[in-house]
C-alpha cells in the first residue's frame, strides 16, 4: 500500500506544472525514501528529475517500491477540480492498476476523489554521473525565467557564458543580437534576491531556448534557480522545493557539427 | 500624320456638323517633335549589328552567312537540315546515295545545347550560416540503464551482515 499526504497541494500543482510542458507521460517511482521522477522529454534532449522526499509529507507510507505511469495531461486535469489549500492524500494498492488522489477542502466540509488509470511506460533511466561543475550560478529564479523568455524572442540559442566577472546570457538572431549580464550581487541581508557565482574555471556553452523556457515553467517552485555548468556536460538547472525535495533539469548542450 | 474619316452614306444630319468636324478630323499625333528618320534608321541598325557582333562572337557562327566563324571556336557547327545539293537528285532505282545522307546531319549527340551560364550572384550567394551549432542529445552523456527502480540497496548501502574484526580479535 502506498498514501502520502500534502496538506496544500499547490505544491503538488506547482511541480506538475513544471514539467508537463516537457513529458507526456511520466513514471513516479516510490520508495520508503519519497517520491522519485526521471525522464527525457521526446527528443531525448533534455532530462527531468524529481524527488519529493517521504519527510517532506504530511504522511507517508510505501510498504514496497511501486512504480506508477501517469499521464500528465490527466494528472493535470485532476489537479485542476482542486483547490489550492486543499489537502492532497495520493493512494495506491500494492501491484494496483489505479491510483486515487483524495482532496479534501480546509473545513473538511468536501472530499472528492479522482481515480486514474496508471500506465505501463517503458522505464528508460540513465545514470547520471557525478560532475565537479567549473561553475555554479546561483540566482533568483524569476530574474532567470525573465532572461530566458526575453532572449528567446531573438533567437533559438541562448549562450551561456560565465566568467570571474559574471555571467553573459547572449543571443544571435535574424534581428539582431541581445545580451545580459549579470554580476555578482555583494548584498547579503536578502538571499533570494543575490546572485552567487562559484567559479572554477569560465565556461561557455550554448543551449536551445525553447528547452530553458520549458524548464522556467517550475519558477513558482523556488525563488532562488542554480545553474552548474562544464565544458561538454550537461547543463543542470535546479529548483530547491523547500521542505519537499527538488526538480533537476538537464539539458544538453548545442556543439559544434565537426565535433560530432 | 492625320486622320480623315470618310462617310459612305451622305446625311443630311452629318454635314449640318461638318463645320465643326473639319477641326477634329485634324489631330496632330507628333508629341515629341519632329522625326529624323534617317538618324532613327542609323540608330537602329547600329544596334542591330551591335547584337549581331556580340551573338556572332558568343556562339562562333556568322548569322549573316549562317556559316561558323573559326573552326576551333568555342562551339563546332553542323547542319541540322541536309544539305541541299545544287543539284536536284532524281529516283535512280540502284542508287545508294538518295538515302546515303545521314553524314550530311549530326549525330543527336553531337548536338550541342549550351548550358546557361551560371549567373556571378549565384556563386556568391552562399548564405551565411548563423546557426553552425548541433543540438547535442542527453543520452550523449548519460547511459541509459533498464529497470532502474530505487532499490533499498542504495538506501541502505551497508551490508547486512557486518564483519566484526573486533570479536575476532577477542576470540
Amino acid at each position: 500500500m502506498f498514501e502520502a499526504r500534502l496538506v496544500s497541494c499547490a505544491v503538488f500543482k506547482k511541480v506538475l506544472e513544471a514539467i508537463k510542458e516537457l513529458l507526456n507521460e511520466a513514471s513516479f517511482d516510490c520508495s520508503e525514501s519519497g517520491i522519485q521522477l526521471q525522464a527525457m522529454d521526446i527528443s531525448h534532449v533534455s532530462l527531468v528529475s524529481l524527488m519529493l522526499k517521504s519527510n517532506g509529507f504530511d504522511k507517508y507510507r510505501c510498504d514496497r517500491n511501486i512504480t506508477m505511469g501517469m499521464n500528465l495531461a490527466s494528472m493535470s486535469k485532476i489537479f485542476k477540480c482542486a483547490n489550492n489549500d486543499d489537502t492532497v492524500t495520493i493512494k495506491a494498492q500494492d501491484d494496483a492498476d489505479i491510483v486515487t488522489f483524495m482532496f479534501e477542502s480546509k473545513k473538511q466540509e468536501k472530499i472528492s476523489d479522482y481515480e486514474m488509470k496508471l500506465m505501463n511506460l517503458d522505464q528508460e533511466h540513465l545514470g547520471i554521473p557525478e560532475t565537479d561543475f567549473s561553475c555554479v550560478i546561483k540566482m533568483p529564479s524569476a530574474e532567470f525565467a525573465r532572461i530566458c523568455r526575453d532572449l528567446s524572442q531573438f533567437g533559438e540559442s541562448l549562450v551561456i557564458s560565465c566568467t570571474k566577472e559574471g555571467v553573459r546570457f547572449s543571443t544571435n538572431g535574424d534581428i539582431g543580437n541581445a545580451n545580459i549580464k549579470i554580476a555578482q550581487t555583494s548584498n547579503f541581508d536578502k538571499e533570494e534576491e543575490s546572485v552567487t557565482i562559484d567559479l572554477q574555471e569560465p565556461v561557455t556553452l550554448t543551449f536551445a531556448c525553447q528547452y530553458l523556457n520549458h524548464f522556467t515553467k517550475a519558477t513558482p517552485l523556488s525563488p532562488q534557480v542554480q545553474l552548474s555548468m562544464s565544458d561538454n556536460v550537461p547543463l543542470v538547472v535546479e529548483y530547491v522545493i523547500p521542505d519537499l525535495g527538488h526538480i533537476r533539469y538537464y539539458l544538453a548542450p548545442k556543439i559544434e557539427e565537426d565535433e560530432n | 500624320m492625320s486622320v480623315e474619316i470618310y462617310y459612305n452614306k451622305p446625311h443630311n444630319d452629318l454635314f449640318q456638323t461638318s463645320h465643326f468636324k473639319k477641326d477634329i478630323q485634324k489631330v496632330k499625333r507628333i508629341l515629341f517633335g519632329p522625326v529624323d528618320h534617317e538618324e532613327t534608321q542609323r540608330f537602329v541598325t547600329q544596334e542591330l549589328e551591335r547584337e549581331l557582333t556580340h551573338h556572332s562572337e558568343r556562339w562562333n557562327f556568322d548569322f549573316k552567312h549562317e556559316r561558323p566563324l573559326s573552326p576551333n571556336g568555342a562551339y563546332e557547327w553542323k547542319p541540322a537540315t541536309p544539305v541541299k545539293l545544287a543539284k536536284p537528285l532524281k529516283r535512280r532505282p540502284s542508287s545508294e546515295m538518295e538515302f546515303d545522307n545521314h553524314d550530311l546531319y549530326c549525330l543527336p549527340d553531337q548536338i550541342c545545347k549550351p548550358k546557361p551560364r551560371k549567373a556571378v550572384e549565384d556563386d556568391e550567394q552562399t548564405p551565411p550560416k548563423i546557426n553552425h551549432k548541433m543540438q547535442s542529445l542527453i543520452t550523449d552523456f548519460m547511459q541509459m540503464k533498464k529497470n532502474a527502480t530505487p532499490s533499498k540497496k542504495s538506501l541502505n548501502p551497508r551490508p547486512s551482515k557486518i564483519p566484526r574484526l573486533s570479536n575476532q580479535g577477542k576470540s
